[in-house]
């Protein structure tokens, strides 16, 4: 419930469903810099 | 769109010269076949990254599938989700290191020829070019539709001119200059690509009272969905469909799913991974990948979305109804009236870039698979004299042909359709060969057999008796049956994915573990 809230407040949206999969969009893509950052001079 | 036509004219010359001259780079930089197949499996992180992207996002995929989420809603996102998790890090670091090491072991210049050396088969590297050769320019030719449409809107020229100088300049760089030109484009293009969709997020938002006040709105006007949707499932624009409604299918199984899972199993994204010279490459593609495809896909779902908004104020209803019904007009005309000229000129750029990436990506691919794999290795059984460029060539010069003849004849309806079909269809037919080869030493060349023809087979048969998408704008079940499906209620929603690619997958592990491994020698010297 204090999700839900916390959702509606910050993104305006209360399906769970569709803020989930936005927070996850946007939430893969900043790991994708972090991993590639982190990663950058790995040895093969 | 109201554009000043000269300006346009002048930044798109500018841009097809810079487009021409990075095609000439690539030319120069070509030497060896190797090159011209494989980018002499040197790229970099940066340009592989950006071209995989560019690649995997077409024209539709911001129009069509845009405007489909500006009908169905933000549940699209799911598939932006998808698209980063399947197609970025599960591609790129699970499946790409060992298909680059695998790749590189057996040889490998394409995604037949991997299949057919890592099954000792040429003849499945021939049936698996040939089948690309057949399915590809169906896909090509819905790239084609939707570029020569855009490009007619714009210039002002008929459909058969613009279809012919949009093929035309595509084939230049890509026959010329092989897959190096295409990666140096495709890079190029990704970067005004992702800028015009950045622009496009960043302005919308804020011309609509930032995030929350922009979805709030859209929640709001959930009552304004018209109601033969409400009746299919439809519960807002925010909301995710009713559970087993119509609608909920045709996201989660058809879209979701169908593009969303199908695109690990693509030839001309899956044949990139060959093309890196170490994994340390591969990992940092990652860092530009992921924002890539969200900029891309995640940008296209939410502002289609956000677009009744704009319609619903200014019109007093839905984006869906203001376009008569055509969710491929959605985002072009929410764009013409909602976005100032100066960006109406950069996401034009944008959109001709992402046509261009995907279709020479396209040609280079059909090219490949049908001069290489199917005439090269497969009637000459590779004792020709003459290199691959050569063969590839005249390859990439008939397919081209086939997928113009295709966008030509083709209904203008069929671009999400086509691209859903193909992606359907490879995963079904390559997907349990192309995992399975890479990660099971058990599988043998009759499961890889098996489960390309059973996922081949049964994904046509679905699309043309079941599918409702496809088989009653078909006609051949009708035709055949007197009945438009042979199944009906929730059966004739679910995509062909969700019953032909299990059952390859099934086939794939029972046919391999009741035939004969694979010499053990072999098997270590690629594992």
């Amino acid at each position: 419930m204090i999700m839900v809230i916390f959702m509606v407040t910050v993104l305006g949206i209360e399906d769970p469903q569709i803020w989930l999969a936005y927070i996850l969009c946007v939430g893969s893509a900043l790991w994708c810099v972090f991993y590639g950052l982190k990663h950058w001079n790995d040895d093969d | 769109m109201t554009v000043d036509l000269k300006l346009l004219i002048a930044i798109t010359t500018v841009y097809l010269l810079i487009t021409f001259g990075l095609g000439w780079y690539g030319y120069k930089k070509t030497k060896t076949d190797a090159d011209y197949m494989l980018a002499g499996r040197n790229a970099s992180a940066v340009v592989m990254a950006l071209s995989y992207g560019a690649t995997f996002i077409s024209t539709s995929a911001i129009i069509g599938f845009g405007g489909m989420a500006a009908k169905t809603g933000m549940g699209l996102l799911w598939l932006a989700f998808l698209n980063i998790l399947v197609g970025i890090i599960i591609a790129f670091l699970v499946l790409g290191p060992k298909m680059r090491a695998m790749g590189k072991k057996l040889h490998a210049s394409t995604f037949p020829e991997f299949l057919g050396n890592r099954f000792k088969s040429s003849k499945m590297q021939s049936l698996v070019g040939l089948m690309l050769t057949f399915t590809m320019p169906l896909y090509a030719a819905s790239v084609l539709i939707a570029s020569a449409n855009y490009i007619q809107t714009i210039f002002g020229i008929p459909y058969t001119t613009a279809l012919l100088i949009f093929a035309a300049i595509v084939a230049i760089y890509v026959i010329v200059g092989g897959i190096l030109s295409v990666m140096y484009t495709d890079a190029f293009q990704a970067v005004i690509m992702f800028a015009g969709m950045a622009l496009l997020l960043v302005f919308t938002y804020s011309k609509m009272g930032g995030v929350i006040e922009a979805h709030t709105t859209l929640t709001n006007f959930a009552y304004y969905v018209p109601q033969d949707l409400v009746d299919a499932g439809h519960l807002g624009w925010t909301a995710m469909p009713a559970f087993n409604s119509e609608i909920w299918w045709m996201i989660v199984s058809s879209l979701i799913l169908g593009v969303g899972i199908g695109i690990i199993a693509q030839p001309q994204l899956a044949v990139r991974f060959m093309m890196v010279k170490d994994n340390k490459t591969l990992k940092r593609s990652v860092l530009a990948g992921g924002p890539f495809i969200f900029m891309m896909a995640g940008v296209a779902y939410i502002v289609g979305s956000l677009s009744n908004n704009y319609f619903i104020t200014e019109y007093n209803m839905t984006a869906f109804d203001y376009v008569g019904k055509d969710v491929d007009l959605i985002i072009p005309q929410f764009i013409n009236e909602f976005m100032p000229e100066s960006f109406i000129l950069i996401f034009t750029l944008a959109l001709i870039s992402a046509a261009m990436s995907t279709a020479g990506s396209q040609f280079h691919t059909m090219g490949t698979s049908f001069g290489y794999d199917v005439i090269q290795n497969g009637m000459f059984k590779g004792r020709s004299k003459k290199s691959a460029i050569v063969f590839t060539r005249i390859g990439i010069i008939i397919t081209i042909l086939i997928a113009l003849v295709l966008a030509y004849i083709l209904p203008g309806n069929i671009i999400a359709r086509s691209t859903s079909m193909f992606m359907g269809m490879c995963t079904s037919a390559f997907l349990p060969a192309y995992v399975g080869g890479l990660f099971w030493k058990k599988m043998t060349k009759e499961g890889a057999y098996a489960s390309i023809i059973v996922g081949f087979v049964t994904s046509i048969f679905w699309y043309v008796f079941v599918h409702a998408s496809e088989a009653v704008p078909l006609g051949i079940c009708e035709f055949l049956t007197g009945s438009p499906t042979l199944l009906s209620g929730t059966w004739a929603l679910v995509d062909p994915i969700l019953i032909a690619t299990p059952l390859s997958i099934i086939v794939a592990i029972a046919v391999s573990l009741m035939t004969k491994p694979m010499p053990k020698d072999f098997i270590k010297s690629i594992f």
